[in-house]
């Protein structure tokens, strides 16, 4: 890394612009940790109201199929470098949701992500620590999603396009079922 | 607002007041949050698990509870559990699934896994890892056994003390039962069967663990008939104790119900009433055979004896007549049911309960000859040339005597000898008469509570404390209550009189604690105090030993019986092909579940013996 | 409230009181339009909502459509039964207007046909081709396992006891 870089990184991790986008319940717990209580501007962190302006991803709890295909989206619109946080059980694992037919499993089949957080839903402290660990991983060049999801990009698209674009039913037997309605 | 009313040039200037004050904003990281104690999480907040490893014991209730599927239990063999029934198992948990309901720490029936308040926990996976291994390798780093290591800050925890509005009810239903000056003037059943109501509310607090299966003695679907019960349906309920106990009512009412002494309830409460809910079970259905749709196989054309009809042979009857064997009981009595029938008082089993399930077994079609007593009517040598394969549940029928002087003298009589002379109302006038009973065993305490029924004024003299007695402790307590007393640490030493019985005297040992952790050891000297007490009968409940006398020495001597016990393996297979034992004789604990299960496995036994000899 | 009740019981329907502020009536499929509308008239002029229920074991579905009246402070649930094989219905948007997304989004998630209901398009999910997933016949569990490839482990480690039988 050149010192031009090493220079970059480093203001990089002090102003990550976020974007103000929340999937699930955890959208709950950033209010406190934006406004003064906990005050995230005291790292350079704001909301930023379009993708193509922020840096961070912030993937608030569970993602249904149909919130998973925007996110997607706007992940793809976003300019690198560009960074992803999952919140919560739901994003690591399934959460609550593991049975659900609406919500993914695992979110790192489908985008890239930096940080997990563990917690349902992570306390804004534990939001605030994750966010300095973030600023770190980035000024030392570490958090490289953005990298992964462009050298796998195939892989990745495979993974939502058997979300997104099933021809036929997932469950063998259900078709007659439906036909029958 | 001060501010407002003082319009003036200044008014900017009173901002610099916050300049001292201490700011709103939480600076965390950087400053600690003791700082701010609000600020904190709350002192009951629903963290990472903490789990005292020692006392789990590993029944795997968190892991049915768990919504989210979070938890899995694994074996692990380097934990040492503290409770005697406990597993080897501990609870992992998945905090890519946990959502910190805290339900699986309202239903720990130990109290041991708790919550802390720490709640920090990231991961970064980084370039290293191939994406196809990411989604895998992520949901491990969130996966872990919680210990102690967090419990020096709990957040939701359970104490003893403070049962939460009972997520499990702790507070047995208990059966009415007479009250002991009423209940010692007659033989009758004292314990009443649970109505519908009381036996629903008690089989409503089941966990579904299977804890007491373990410890059950032939491993009955314990949860599965509480449930059933719980449902109000007792004839399910039957079906799934007939599975593996054909003498239901029996089980119910004199079990020594192990199951209880496991039940995680009783933990940190009362232990499930199983044994009653059995009884309860098996008394609201009247024909067993009728209402389980009960149907012996085809026959095959073996034939199989068994000798004795105790609950051994009984069981091992009524199992391989459901295999297709034809089967022949014979019994030295005049009646089936050996020490059920001879040994038990009536206030605890009544008889006719002892013949519904006698009878319901017998009317599957087995044949049953009483008054023939092998060795002598019948030589053994025959049985085992007439029938494919012959079962032994003679059961121990040798009492022990006490061997000290005067032990000859009428009036001085062996525990199980006297409770046959009750069972057979044959028992000697004892209105008003001193009675002395040695031993501390249920057959001591059944002995000590007839002689009470017959008006007798009776001392009970065991050799350890009554925490030592190996007797059940409510058959104790209910035996004080009626007015027995107990002598802790008395040894027999003599018994005086002429003609008959008129004085016992007995040492009072000291007690030598016992280095290994077991049950004290009596120790009598010459300085021990010695005491004698007036007595018309002394009645020794000392043991019974196995009476093996019917069977020819040779065989006696290749089956290795030690005048204690038959050695035999899981299926009650002996040396000698197609000879099983079972019950008392071979088993290690001496009750009637054991002596069920021992004759269902020889059932088995039987079975596979003779598919190989084909 | 008790008038309705009375009302409804002497048109040759099956009404009760569920309390104080609230009442159900059970009505046959063919007169749910003349009840529904004869309630709007008698003060019932809000639409609070249309559930669906599934109740398997009687082969039929359950619709509950949810009624307010603002006058009495008082709520009605009007009862009806289909059956779950053929599962069709007429359309209520006459009445109410509102009806047409409760009704789109029940025809998602069960499959009841609303006849006169104009766009049935599916609503919340997406590209779904299977069993309408609120069915109790569609098990969420093999679906999830197949769809995002796991293998869930139901027993937890927990061992069943060992028997000799």
């Amino acid at each position: 890394m050149s010192e031009w870089d090493e220079l970059v990184n480093y203001f990089r991790g002090r102003s990550m612009w976020m974007l103000h986008y929340c999937t699930g319940c955890g959208a709950i717990e950033l209010p406190p940790t934006m406004t003064s209580r906990w005050d995230m501007e005291r790292f350079g962190i704001i909301p930023m109201a379009t993708p193509r302006q922020a840096d961070i991803l912030l993937i608030t709890g569970y993602l249904s199929i149909k919130t998973l295909k925007r996110v997607v989206y706007t992940y793809e619109q976003m300019s690198a470098p560009k960074w992803v946080l999952g919140f919560g059980s739901c994003t690591i694992n399934g959460g609550i949701y593991w049975d659900s037919y609406g919500v993914i499993q695992n979110l790192d089949k489908y985008i890239p992500v930096d940080l997990y957080i563990a917690g349902c839903m992570p306390r804004p402290e534990a939001i605030l620590d994750a966010f300095g660990k973030l600023k770190k991983m980035v000024q030392k060049g570490e958090a490289k999603g953005y990298e992964k999801y462009i050298k796998n990009y195939d892989w990745y698209k495979a993974n939502q396009d058997r979300v997104f674009r099933r021809t036929e039913p997932v469950l063998r037997k259900a078709e007659e079922v439906t036909k029958s309605a | 607002m001060t501010i407002d009313a003082k319009r003036n040039g200044l008014v900017p200037i009173s901002a610099l007041k916050y300049l001292f004050k201490k700011p709103h904003t939480v600076r965390y990281p950087k400053e600690d949050l003791e700082v701010f104690p609000i600020e904190g999480n709350s002192p009951t907040y629903r963290g990472f698990h903490t789990n005292d490893l020692e006392k789990c014991i590993g029944c795997g209730n968190c892991a049915a509870v768990c919504p989210a599927s979070a938890i899995t239990m694994v074996k692990d063999e380097n934990v040492e559990p503290k409770r005697k029934f406990a597993k080897k198992y501990r609870p992992i948990i998945d905090y890519g699934r946990c959502c910190f309901c805290a339900q699986c720490v309202d239903i720990c029936p130990t109290g041991s896994l708790q919550m802390s308040r720490e709640y920090i926990h990231t991961f970064h996976p980084d370039l290293s890892i191939a994406v196809e291994e990411e989604p895998e390798t992520v949901a491990k780093n969130f996966v872990w056994r919680p210990d102690l290591t967090h419990s020096d800050n709990p957040g939701y925890v359970r104490l003893e003390g403070d049962l939460l509005n009972k997520t499990i009810d702790f507070d047995r239903t208990d059966p009415r039962v007479e009250p002991a000056n009423e209940r010692k003037l007659s033989f009758a059943k004292f314990v009443h069967t649970y109505s519908r109501e009381e036996a629903e509310r008690e089989a409503s607090r089941c966990l579904g663990c299977g804890a007491c299966v373990e410890a059950c003695p032939n491993q009955l679907h314990i949860p599965e008939y509480i449930s059933a019960i719980a449902k109000g349906d007792p004839k399910e309920s039957l079906d799934w104790v007939y599975k593996r106990n054909p003498l239901p009512l029996i089980c119910g009412e004199v079990c020594t119900h192990q199951c209880e002494e496991a039940c995680v309830v009783g933990i940190q409460g009362e232990p499930l009433a199983i044994r009653w809910l059995k009884a309860y079970s098996a008394s609201n259905v009247d024909d067993y055979r009728e209402a389980l749709n009960i149907r012996p196989a085809k026959s095959n054309g073996k034939k199989l004896a068994a000798v004795g009809a105790g609950p051994a042979s009984l069981s091992f009857g009524y199992y391989a007549k459901r295999l297709g064997y034809d089967v022949t009981i014979y019994e030295a009595e005049k009646k089936p049911g050996g020490a059920m029938m001879w040994g038990i008082p009536k206030y605890r089993l009544p008889k006719e309960e002892l013949m519904k399930d006698i009878n319901a077994i017998l009317n599957l079609g087995i044949e049953l000859r009483t008054n023939v007593r092998i060795g002598k009517d019948i030589l053994f040598g025959e049985l085992l040339k007439d029938y494919d394969a012959v079962f032994v549940g003679t059961g121990n029928s040798k009492p022990l005597t006490l061997r000290i002087e005067g032990e000859n003298l009428p009036g001085v009589m062996q525990g199980l000898t006297f409770m046959r002379l009750v069972n057979e109302e044959k028992a000697p006038d004892l209105e008003g008469k001193q009675m002395v009973v040695i031993g501390g065993g249920n057959v001591a305490m059944d002995v000590a509570r007839s002689s009470v029924r017959l008006g007798a004024d009776v001392t009970i003299v065991y050799r350890r404390r009554i925490v030592d007695m190996p007797a059940d402790p409510e058959e104790i307590r209910e035996a004080q209550e009626e007015g027995i007393r107990v002598v802790e640490a008395g040894v027999p030493l003599k018994i005086y009189g002429e003609k008959s019985v008129e004085e016992f005297e007995y040492a009072v040992a000291s007690l030598v604690p016992d280095p290994k952790g077991g049950r004290p050891r009596p120790v009598v000297d010459d300085n021990s105090p010695r005491k004698k007490i007036k007595a018309d009968y002394v009645i020794a409940a000392i043991g019974q030993h196995p009476n093996l006398d019917f069977l020819p020495e040779d065989i006696q001597k290749k089956i290795g019986f030690d005048g204690k016990r038959v050695p035999v393996d899981d299926y009650g297979r002996t040396n000698i092909k197609g000879l099983f034992f079972g019950g008392d004789l071979s088993n290690r604990r001496q009750d009637i579940i054991s002596a069920i299960g021992a004759g269902q496995r020889a059932a088995k036994g039987v079975d596979l013996y003779l598919a190989s000899q084909k | 409230m008790l008038d309705f009740v009375e009302k409804l019981n002497s048109m040759g329907l099956d009404a009760k009181p569920l309390g104080k502020w609230e009442f159900e009536v059970t009505v046959p499929k063919e007169r749910v339009a003349e009840i529904l509308s004869y309630l709007k008239s008698a003060g019932f002029r809000a639409f609070m909502g249309l559930a669906c229920v599934d109740w398997i074991d009687d082969g039929e579905f359950e619709l509950v459509y949810n009624l307010q009246s603002y006058g009495e402070a008082i709520q009605a649930l009007v009862k009806t039964r289909i059956s779950r094989v053929k599962p069709i219905m007429d359309s209520m948007m006459q009445l109410w207007e509102l009806c047409q997304v409760y009704e789109r989004e029940i025809h998602e998630f069960f499959g009841v046909k609303f006849v006169g209901n104009p766009n049935l398009e599916p609503f919340f999910l997406e590209n779904w081709l299977d069993t309408p997933p609120l069915r109790k016949d569609f098990d969420t569990l093999a679906y999830s396992q197949e769809l995002f490839e796991f293998k869930e482990d139901e027993t937890h480690g927990i061992e069943t006891p060992e028997r000799i039988e």
